[in-house]
């Protein structure tokens, strides 16, 4: 007996040697690239300039403090949120192919984001009703989809893209009606907006996103246990002594303030929500306890970078980071979608 | 500890599934549950673990409605293996096993000593320390069962409840699962029920066996009072010989055919 137990204590230690390991090399990429990230762009800077202007000295100190800061700290929001409520929705939907834009979370956020923009609607909450307006509609779009999936063994991976490419068009239909009837002031915001970018995030954009943001990972992390009995079955869930009910609200109000917070000042920017996840459940296995927070500063990481590319890439010209994504999530969709098929079937 | 089914009755849409069942059992009591498909065996199973709410009446555990209690507090007193168990995620077999802990976890809280000893327990009772690293979406069926057995186990219920567990067994693990089974309800004290359609093994292994018929339990007692020939002629509409086997200490079933 006490040998099986040492024998237990060793794999559990093991694995948790293996886990830290990852998350070390994941942070190192992440400093890394948030480093790299503040040298490149129009103006190029050493290493020294950029040390010096973080501490307010150097002489590019303006650039530094409020263009390439802000904008990078909105990438890591926006990379996080993403990555982590993709990961709290595969788990929820029992479902891999599951993450924010694959199942019309977006399009949904997008829709209310810009009524928002477009006629300011949710006036009443000020500075606050895009997030807000993202929120409503991400919740919204979010409930409506896992209900029209939902099969009695949790959700069929067929029933959840099918309804979220129902409920995604429609929405995306709704967003073109308010593009075709929006004042002509206002559509170029829009359209640019909707390409997903993080050009123009500033300090303000920073603040709106911080506080849902955080309270969305906060959430998720805080059901890391839960979401992993969830991804077994409900049912199984439940007779394990999971609240299934209380839990699946919570994580959708986590995903969906997740997401509404990185939408409201990104746009839509695609796929990140499914290639992180993935990944790392590729390399850690799928316990959300370590997942989530792996799929945090991975996803700040992933951001980063693709911002890196975004900007450099045509310099001088910018692409909006969310073409990029979609054109790197894309094949990897397709990628899962070949290679998983018994793994992604298993929903059904 | 002491569990009472009372007048309890379910339907689905107009049709009743379970018309007024009422029993009791107590800690140490191996019973088994027999009938036809369909006859209302597993929507029990659901009524007493809480998971369907049935229409009128009540379970309870020691006076405590089954239905009132948190679901942490039921998955601490009471386990449940299922039928149709699906797994979508390839979590190894030992952090399967732990999931068994759940209803005393908190968060990001390590396993204790203490808890790390029941689960090896529950691992080698069961025989799967050896594939411990193994994701559990590789195993067999039968493997797969035995370590969603060893998470019950760890979740030391007072009540375990079985449903068709020797359905993907082969003959020897069946022995060895029930043997295992009755041994946990004597050693720790514990009620097990067990839905089956395996009637030799039923009358073998259970203390008491209860007979189900469209919704109603239709016989109840020791094997050898319910399980006799005419008692499966009229459930299962097949003929069988039933005899005292003194070589297994107990009943042997001879199946002859249809009726």
């Amino acid at each position: 007996m006490e040998s099986t137990v040492e024998e237990l204590n060793e794999i559990r230690k093991k694995m948790f040697r293996k886990n830290m390991i990852v998350a070390t090399v994941t942070t190192i990429v992440l400093i890394l690239a948030l480093i790299l990230s503040l040298s490149v762009g129009p103006v190029k800077l050493s290493l020294a300039d950029v040390f010096a202007s973080l501490i307010g000295k150097g002489s590019e100190n303006y650039i530094i403090q409020n263009v390439r800061l802000p904008r990078i700290l909105c990438c890591v929001l926006v990379g996080a949120a993403l990555s982590v409520s993709g990961l709290a929705m595969q788990g929820l939907f029992r479902n891999p192919m599951a993450s924010p834009s694959v199942i019309g979370v977006s399009s949904g956020a997008a829709f209310g984001a810009s009524l928002a923009m477009g006629f300011g609607v949710g006036l009443t909450f000020g500075m606050y009703a895009v997030p807000a307006m993202s929120f409503v509609f991400c919740f919204g779009t979010m409930f409506l989809v896992y209900i029209l999936a939902r099969t009695s063994g949790g959700t069929s991976v067929t029933m959840l893209l099918l309804a979220g490419i129902a409920v995604g068009a429609f929405f995306n239909g709704m967003v073109s009606v308010v593009q075709y009837i929006v004042d002509e002031s206002t559509l170029p915001g829009i359209v640019y907006w909707l390409m997903g970018n993080v050009a123009d995030c500033r300090w303000p954009e920073f603040r709106l996103a911080l506080i849902p943001v955080i309270a969305g990972m906060i959430i998720i992390w805080m059901r890391a246990k839960e979401l992993n009995l969830i991804s077994l079955g409900e049912e199984q869930a439940e007779n394990l002594g999971v609240n299934v009910d209380q839990t699946r609200i919570l994580l959708l109000i986590g995903s969906s303030l997740a997401v509404a917070g990185a939408v409201s000042i990104s746009g839509i920017i695609g796929f990140v929500g499914l290639i992180i996840p993935h990944v790392f459940r590729m390399i850690v296995g799928p316990d959300h306890k370590v997942l989530v927070p792996l799929s945090i500063v991975g996803g700040a990481a992933f951001l980063i970078i693709m911002d890196v590319v975004s900007r450099s890439i045509m310099s001088p010209v910018e692409l909006p980071i969310g073409i990029l994504t979609a054109l790197l999530g894309a094949p990897f969709f397709i990628y899962i979608m070949r290679t998983k098929r018994k793994f992604m079937m298993g929903g059904d | 500890m002491h569990l009472v089914i009372d007048n309890v009755r379910f339907a689905y849409q107009s049709s009743d599934v379970l018309k007024n069942v009422s029993f009791e059992a107590s800690a140490g009591e191996v019973i088994g549950i027999l009938g036809k498909n369909g006859c209302g065996k597993t929507t029990l199973m659901k009524c007493i673990n809480a998971h369907l709410a049935p229409h009128s009446g009540c379970v309870t555990i020691d006076g405590n409605d089954v239905s009132k209690m948190t679901k942490k507090k039921l998955a601490g007193s009471m386990a449940v293996v299922a039928q149709h168990v699906n797994m979508s995620f390839p979590f190894t077999v030992l952090e399967t096993v732990m999931m068994g802990l759940y209803p005393t976890s908190e968060w990001l809280r390590p396993p204790t000593e203490e808890e790390m000893i029941r689960i090896s327990e529950a691992m080698i009772s069961t025989g799967v320390t050896e594939f411990a690293e193994r994701p559990v979406t590789e195993l067999s069926g039968g493997e797969r069962q035995r370590v969603l057995i060893a998470r019950a186990l760890v979740q030391d219920p007072k009540i375990f409840l079985l449903d068709e567990p020797t359905l993907h067994l082969d003959i020897n693990h069946q022995f060895n699962l029930m043997e295992m089974v009755n041994r946990l309800a004597r050693e720790k004290n514990m009620l097990v029920i067990i839905v089956t359609h395996d009637i030799a093994l039923a009358a073998r292994y259970c203390d008491r066996v209860m007979l189900m018929e469209k919704g109603e339990i239709v016989g109840s007692g020791d094997a050898k009072d319910v399980i006799t020939s005419e008692n499966l002629l009229k459930v299962f509409s097949v003929r069988a010989d039933v005899s005292y086997d003194e070589r297994i200490n107990g009943l042997n079933v001879m199946f002859i055919g249809r009726k």
